[in-house]
């Protein structure tokens, strides 16, 4: 009988092969395609590291986390302007350093416990903790008093901000600032309940509880965010029922799902299918300001840059219209000035320069480098692949026609910031997102003295510039304000320390399933407005 | 006995293994990765202070040699670290990882022994010559085509065209999801498998034993499955012990394509963001699984070929 035992062993093995192979298909096969009618399903390339608020700093995670959790304030989906959210009303001292909230009452947690002025003094003070290992918090919260100190490690209070009661927070500032309000639209500043956040069973970024029109029901990792509209939101409900981020990294797989019909709305557009898109009848193209600019900066303490008329030759060689609509194929559009279009007081044309190569020449002839000759050997540094490398190219073609001899180096992102905050770098190309939609935080991190050795990567200093944009600061009044803050930007520009190229835009496609795709000028895509049709 | 010190004697070459594994990648990734983990967590706006306390929390001021010395204590103690980006344990969301790639690699490697065999053996049965031209072509094809196109190439055809199979995702672990990620996967491996097969079944197919149990009356159908097979068992599970290893660790572009949560994904976005805990744990698993393995297949040698048992039971 060995015969027949051998073949049978052989036969078992093959069929339990089969049986991992084939038998889940047969079991499960069946699917459970059954997602109701009210969902907006949206293509994210990555998934979010956390969905703590205190920790989210890249535009997948504070998309989801912005609907999770409501701060003090809003901003209007169109102009950005603040709106209330939790605060309902708020007022500062003439010298604009004391601010003085009055939230809104019956706001809840999902959890049910109520929202109150102590969960903003927790908050605030988890965030800026260096344990938290927050990346925004001390970009947002900087100006309260003792926030240094916090993130530095020397205290474990934040001195500035406290309850005066359940319903009022008092914030005391380091310094004035009139415009500090325009920072607390921004996740970090948002209220967290600490006994969820200190709860050890969840680790609060990956189950966050918040106050926002959306609760986190599933997250599972690389795969797919799942949010549902919160049934005791006290402002205004959000037209779904549910909103699924599915992870899908590769951009041509994501609009091949959309065409499908299983994705509504692709963040990340395939490189080079802009046009193509645009013109496609199945899907609706939609594109929109970014808060972003892009530019080329110089070190003016490093020659030949140190020389006004070195940079002034480079400015009127910027062909920013060609890189925004040929090089970059519309992604982006031209800058018009260093502060975006879509920030609450931008002013428009205020570029003291065009392109134009024989001003380039004239400037060169004048600096001592008649058509370029003596110049020293300079290398254009840009980080990452794409837009930037695209851009880097077109200007080295373009100063080469003049005379100016650039080499280009594309670097690693982390490698590209290392070289440039130790100074390693005097001609780069960069691109500035700012963390609140306000003209503060475009011109006081970049350009104010202080910031040398931070973010003034430029090492600009100005006393007329840091004057003016300490005025800004201290300024109650919106207008007066904002009066200073472009005095200061046309001053900039004609020091100018870097040369504004383009301004940035996001581009999406989305379903003809969606009624009404709501976009916000931060780069968001409104869960809480948008609408879908329901067949 | 010589099975125990065989065991012990491949547990000391796994140490060894593993070892060498983690010093060369720590000081590789060490050395070349560049950034600095500190700024990462913080952003640009952290001030020079809180930059060192993190640096000095995470230990990143001390030498590189003292840093690697506290990994290797606690790689004793069998904790992984936690991940400098994630900031969560290596262990846990290696796990949360694993079972889709596991998922994806059974299937790939079920695909490709059913299919590279059955190809093999087809082509080993008699001469067909058309047959194979079609045959030569195809496998050429199959490993000439860059895994990223031809991932597209069958969603084109499969998903988006025809719209059979759904284009990518898990689908909640619907196994429908998983029949294009594996035949991807498994596409060029299939080739490799049915050529060797039918490479060395057609060797065996001239010996001694095939030709006398023909004589007893068997075609040379049943005397292939019968004798044949089980002689060239050898190289074939060789090459699927091998492809299990890379299978495991280097699908990251057909989980790309897919949008599949598998490890390859994982390990490339740690490596990205100079993650050292997270890159360094994943790899170790990977490498204990895949030496595992090998010991399993090296014992399954002489169960599936009795020559190899024979040969021991002589020399030992």
């Amino acid at each position: 009988m060995g015969i027949f035992r051998k073949r049978s062993t052989k036969f078992v093995w093959l069929a339990m092969l089969f049986a991992v192979a084939v038998a889940p298909v047969i079991i499960m096969g069946c699917g459970e395609e059954t997602s109701s009618s009210n969902v907006f399903t949206y293509a994210e390339s990555s998934d979010p590291a956390s969905l703590d608020p205190a920790q989210v700093d890249e535009v997948v995670a504070i998309n989801i986390a912005r609907y999770l959790f409501d701060g003090l304030v809003g901003y209007d989906t169109e102009t950005s302007e603040v709106v209330p959210a939790v605060a309902e009303s708020w007022e500062s001292n003439s010298d604009a350093t004391e601010f003085t909230f009055h939230l809104r009452k019956g706001v809840r947690f999902s959890n049910g416990s109520e929202v109150k002025a102590g969960d903003f003094v927790y908050a605030w003070s988890r965030a800026l903790a260096p344990d938290t290992m927050s990346s925004t918090a001390y970009a947002i919260l900087q100006p309260v008093m003792g926030a240094t100190d916090l993130a530095d490690g020397k205290t474990d209070k934040l001195t500035g901000v406290e309850a005066a009661d359940d319903y009022t927070l008092k914030v005391t500032l380091e310094f004035p600032m009139a415009d500090f309000v325009s920072l607390l639209g921004h996740p970090v500043a948002a209220p967290v309940p600490k006994d969820e956040v200190e709860n050890a069973q969840f680790r609060f970024a990956e189950h966050p509880v918040g106050n926002g029109p959306f609760i986190l029901t599933e997250w599972k990792h690389d795969d797919q965010v799942v949010l549902e509209k919160n049934p005791d939101y006290y402002g205004q409900d959000a037209s779904i029922d549910q909103a699924v981020a599915r992870i899908i990294p590769n951009p041509a797989t994501a609009v091949a799902e959309l065409k499908a019909g299983n994705v509504d709305a692709v963040r990340t557009i395939p490189a080079g299918q802009t046009e193509a898109l645009r013109n496609d009848t199945s899907v609706k193209f939609f594109q929109g300001p970014a808060n972003a600019v892009r530019f080329l900066a110089f070190d003016v303490t490093k020659p030949p840059f140190d020389n006004q008329k070195v940079r002034e030759a480079f400015a009127w060689d910027m062909d920013s219209i060609k890189i925004a609509d040929k090089v970059l194929q519309g992604q982006e559009y031209p800058a018009d000035g260093i502060v975006p279009t879509s920030i609450p007081g931008h002013q428009a044309d205020v570029m003291p320069y065009s392109f134009d190569p024989e001003q380039t020449a004239k400037r060169l002839e004048e600096a001592g480098f008649p058509g370029g000759a003596g110049l020293p050997p300079m290398t254009l540094y840009y980080p990452g692949v794409g837009p930037a490398a695209d851009t880097a190219q077109a200007i080295q073609s373009d100063l080469k026609k003049s005379g100016i001899q650039v080499e280009i180096t594309g670097m690693d992102e982390g490698a590209f910031r290392d070289q440039m905050l130790s100074g390693g770098m005097s001609l780069f190309l960069i691109s500035w997102q700012a963390d609140a939609p306000s003209i503060d935080s475009f011109l006081f991190p970049l350009f104010e003295s202080s910031n040398i050795g931070a973010t003034d990567v430029f090492q600009y200093a100005n006393p007329e510039v840091d004057e003016l944009l300490g005025k800004a600061r201290s300024a109650p009044d919106v207008n007066q304000r904002t009066g200073f803050y472009n005095e200061a930007e046309r001053k900039i520009l004609a020091d100018m320390p870097m040369v504004p190229i383009t301004f940035g835009q996001d581009a999406m496609v989305y379903s003809p399933r969606v009624t009404n795709f709501v976009h916000t000028s931060l780069g968001d895509i409104a869960l809480d407005k948008i609408t879908v049709s329901q067949t | 006995m010589p099975t125990t010190r065989f065991i012990f004697y491949r547990l000391l070459q796994m140490l060894l293994v593993l070892f060498g594994t983690v010093t060369v990648l720590f000081f590789v990734i060490y050395l070349l990765v560049p950034g600095d983990a500190a700024q990462a967590a913080l952003g640009n706006h952290a001030t020079p202070e809180a930059l060192e306390n993190l640096r000095r929390e995470l230990g990143l001021d001390r030498p590189v040699w003292v840093q690697y010395g506290i990994y290797l204590q606690h790689l004793a103690q069998f904790d992984l670290g936690t991940s400098q980006e994630l900031q969560r344990g290596v262990g846990g969301i290696i796990l949360e990882y694993l079972p889709a790639t596991i998922y994806l690699t059974l299937a790939a490697l079920t695909l490709e022994t059913l299919f590279g065999v059955g190809w093999g053996m087809l082509m080993a049965l008699r001469r067909w010559p058309r047959l194979e031209a079609l045959s030569s072509v195809t496998s050429a094809l199959l490993l000439a085509l860059p895994v990223f196109f031809l991932g597209m190439l069958l969603q084109y055809v499969f998903a988006s065209r025809l719209g059979i199979l759904p284009i990518s995702g898990t689908g909640g672990w619907n196994p429908l999801n998983l029949v294009l990620p594996a035949i991807t996967l498994a596409a060029a491996q299939t080739a490799i498998i049915a050529a060797v097969t039918q490479s060395s079944l057609s060797q065996e197919m001239d010996k001694p034993y095939i030709l006398a149990a023909r004589a007893r009356g068997l075609t040379r159908a049943q005397a292939m499955l019968k004798h044949g097979l089980r002689n060239v068992s050898g190289p074939v599970v060789t090459i699927l012990a091998i492809d299990l290893g890379t299978l495991l660790g280097g699908a990251m572009i057909t989980e790309i394509v897919f949008s599949w949560p598998g490890m390859g994904r994982m390990v490339y976005n740690a490596a990205l963001f100079r993650d050292v805990p997270l890159v360094i744990g994943t790899v170790l698993v990977l490498v204990i699984i895949f030496v595992v393995i090998n010991t399993i297949v090296d014992i399954l040698y002489g169960w599936l070929d009795p020559r190899v048992r024979a040969g021991e039971q002589a020399n030992g």
